[in-house]
């Protein structure tokens, strides 16, 4: 999200990651770092009318205690990362 | 570069409403009525309140027509951040006398590094008198000798002078010293000696811990209510519900997190010249040549962090003679046209009195910087108290000068119901 030179810059843009999963199809790890929990899910389902957002998202505690948002995205099958 | 120095025995000097202090300072009348100071941001609510308004229920963050139904004898006083930040600089800059560890934390609390100051000062009892004279030397408190009495306890020790808004805590880092202060009332000291940290702390409530709102809410309702409390959770246990910070909030109530005070050695004097190819007689050019020297002086990298308080130029002039002016600045500052002022009224009402080939800036003594108190202070709250835009916009210009690039931001709202994240907030570039 860009307006004029360097005006605007987005906040927390979604970093592209590689997610394992576990037997149950949650997320078990993020590259090398594991999850210990996955504290919240949700789904979002929005702006079909032009480029559809199809995501569903997982706020998981990483090993060490870092919190972070994960989502994948229906579309493109990617999984993203952001912070809460 | 600024030379670091630390400490880890500490000593934390507190004044609450430092705002409200200054003006009842200044204004003695103040002190017998309900009063609060409007906070700076120009929002027209109320920052900080003092007791008597508190007790007819009047609370800061209220608007004005709410306090005013609350006390219809609410005084209102506009704040006055500049002043404030210029007391609390004296503050620091007799605290300094005491000791060269010197850390402002925020408006009205700095902590003093004491390691070391047992052969000056004796035992802390020593110590923490000698930081109460010198405060009442540069005007925060009064102080008289006969008032200085101790009373010693199992676990903490006080000293007691009356007249102060000044409290005192000394202890082993940061925060014992810190929860100490709070402790103390106006102008005594708590003092918690070594190898007592642990018993000194386990009674006290979370509210002493550095939390935010959320967290206190949740280890509220986990049931905690005292640091001993939090201290006997497994720390595991904890990190897997407040991440890293639920780490640090966990050590500092066992006792095991001790921060060190961090002071900074003021810089040596600051000096650019510049040598004439050809004298140089006319006053415009000797003020535009003093103007590109006083940058010059700014821009250098010891200066940053600090105010200048006195200034110097000297000129070698033909044939041998010299001229030189001297200003020690009322207000210290960083920016260029103040500094320059009253050195080119000198230079209108005394001028040289031979051509000059050269020219020299030098500046010899610095006061805390403004931007230094305000930028560096623990929270939000603290910086707008300090006078946020003027501090932003100087400190901003000193980035951009330094490295050539804007970096401080706004953070606005673009989306803030947007339910992805990425689309709620954005950063646009600071304008000075």
């Amino acid at each position: 999200m860009r307006n004029g030179p360097d005006r605007l810059r987005a906040l927390n843009v979604p970093q592209r990651v590689e997610v394992e999963l576990d037997a149950c199809g949650s997320p078990a790890r993020i590259g090398m770092v594991t999850i210990e929990a996955v504290r919240e899910t949700w789904r979002i389902d929005d702006e079909w009318w032009r480029e559809p957002i199809t995501r569903t998202y997982y706020e998981v505690l990483q090993e060490g205690g870092a919190r972070v948002v994960l989502f994948l995205d229906h579309v493109t099958h990617e999984w993203w990362m952001q912070k809460p | 570069m600024t030379t670091q120095l630390t400490s880890t025995s500490a000593a934390c000097c507190w004044i609450p409403l430092f705002g409200l202090r200054c003006e009842e300072a200044r204004r003695p009348e103040l002190a017998s009525r309900p009063v609060a100071l409007l906070a700076p941001d120009g929002t027209r609510r109320l920052w900080q309140v003092s007791p008597l308004a508190r007790r007819a229920g009047v609370k800061p963050g209220l608007t004005v027509s709410q306090a005013v139904g609350l006390c219809a004898a609410l005084q209102l006083v506009d704040a006055d951040p500049v002043y404030y930040d210029e007391q609390f600089a004296r503050l620091i800059a007799a605290l300094r006398e005491v000791s060269p560890v010197v850390e402002a934390a925020e408006l009205g609390r700095a902590y003093v590094g004491t390691a070391g100051l047992e052969g000056l000062y004796g035992e802390p009892e020593g110590i923490v008198e000698a930081i109460l004279v010198r405060s009442a030397e540069c005007g925060v408190r009064n102080i008289s000798e006969e008032s200085i009495t101790s009373r010693n306890s199992h676990e903490y020790s006080a000293l007691r002078t009356p007249h102060s808004a000044l409290r005192l805590g000394w202890g082993k880092g940061k925060f014992v010293s810190w929860v100490a202060a709070t402790h103390a009332r106006p102008g005594e000291a708590v003092i918690v000696r070594p190898g007592e940290e642990g018993k000194f702390l386990a009674s006290q409530s979370l509210a002493v811990l550095p939390l935010d709102s959320d967290t206190h809410r949740r280890l509220h309702q986990l049931g905690l209510k005292t640091l001993v409390q939090l201290a006997a959770l497994p720390e595991a246990a904890v990190v897997s519900q407040f991440g890293a910070a639920g780490r640090r909030l966990w050590r500092l109530a066992a006792g095991l997190e001790v921060e060190p005070v961090v002071g900074r050695a003021a810089p040596e004097p600051i000096v650019a010249a510049i040598t004439f190819f050809s004298p140089v007689a006319e006053r415009a050019s000797l003020a535009h040549a003093l103007d590109r020297l006083l940058e010059r002086a700014l821009k250098d990298p010891r200066r940053i962090g600090w105010r200048v308080q006195v200034v110097r130029v000297r000129a070698e002039l033909e044939h041998g003679a010299s001229w030189l002016a001297a200003a020690t600045l009322k207000d210290p500052s960083a920016d260029r046209d103040r500094i320059a002022a009253p050195l080119k009224t000198r230079l209108e009402q005394a001028p040289p009195v031979g051509a000059v080939e050269r020219l020299a800036v030098e500046f010899t003594a610095f006061a805390p910087g403004t931007t230094e108190l305000q930028l560096f202070a623990r929270d939000a709250n603290a910086a707008a108290r300090a006078g946020r835009r003027r501090a932003l916009r100087t400190a901003a210009q000193e980035i951009k000068l330094r490295i050539k690039r804007p970096m401080l931001y706004h953070v606005i709202e673009v989306q803030p119901w947007s339910r992805l994240p990425e689309r709620r907030y954005a950063l646009i570039d600071f304008d000075t």
